[in-house]
């Protein structure tokens, strides 16, 4: 085998190589933001369902309980998804928000649409929002070769 | 040292602040629990995994409630040991305590 022949064999086997990294690449992009946009929609369902416990004329323990629920569903799939000590921060602000205050029966009271708890939830949400966008832009980021193969996890 | 289960030996779905909030409130765990194992025996093991969510208000009453009590915060950081899966729990429970005032003070 000649040697020319030798360097377009290499070329071929590098040109595969390298089509079947970003190849993999665009895929597991596409994969991680649909698994994203699943977590935003348990995400957004949590506010929605924080806002109308805190909003409730009395306090309803079996929105309390689900609330709870998703609360730990949402954590168990970030840490399948994600790199969760990226955001340990947002999840407590999370739940702290929903469930530090007026979340028991003997102190509950019905909230004003423009009260600090419904506020603190909305934050708590498009902050955890914006964390996870951020980290999903430095692992993908927009420009070539699209994927950070080492993404350092802090 | 005692290991405490919490899903074994106090509820899978604890909740709410005070004993007048439900049978399973954080007060109602410190109180059965906390105090009286760090009243008698010098370290405690709380396994938190295996309950279906905690509540904050939970959280901070259980532990944040010992500080209030008049347990000294770094007594409590060298006697409890908390295991979890998920940090996130752990950290929280650190702050409360750290953040947590003595109610004599």
């Amino acid at each position: 085998m000649s040697i020319s022949s030798e360097i377009t064999w290499l070329l071929v086997v590098a040109g595969w190589g390298l089509t079947h990294v970003f190849s993999e690449a665009r895929e597991r992009r596409k994969e991680m933001r649909a698994q994203l946009d699943k977590l935003y929609e348990l995400l957004f369902a949590i506010e929605k369902d924080a806002r109308s416990f805190h909003r409730s004329e009395c306090f309803d323990i079996v929105k309390a309980s689900e609330l709870i629920l998703k609360l730990n569903t949402f954590e168990r799939i970030l840490t399948r998804i994600l790199f969760v000590d990226n955001f340990i921060q947002n999840i407590i602000q999370l739940r702290r928000s929903i469930t530090l205050y007026n979340f028991d029966l003997s102190i509950f009271s019905q909230q004003a649409l423009d009260c600090d708890i419904l506020h603190k939830i909305i934050s708590a949400c498009e902050d955890f929002e914006d964390a996870i966008e951020q980290y999903y832009l430095r692992k993908y980021p927009h420009t070539f070769p699209y994927i950070r193969f080492w993404l350092d996890q802090k | 040292m005692i290991t405490i289960i919490v899903a074994e030996q106090f509820s899978r779905y604890p909740a709410g602040r005070f004993t007048k909030d439900g049978p399973f409130s954080g007060e109602s765990f410190r109180t059965k629990h906390l105090v009286p194992a760090l009243r008698g025996i010098e370290n405690i093991v709380i396994e938190l995994d295996g309950v279906r969510g905690y509540g904050s208000s939970f959280l901070e009453e259980a532990f944040g409630g010992l500080v209030r009590l008049g347990f000294l915060k770094n007594d409590l950081k060298t006697k409890i040991a908390l295991h979890a899966k998920n940090k996130s729990l752990t950290t929280e429970i650190l702050e409360y305590i750290e953040k947590a005032v003595p109610t004599s003070a």
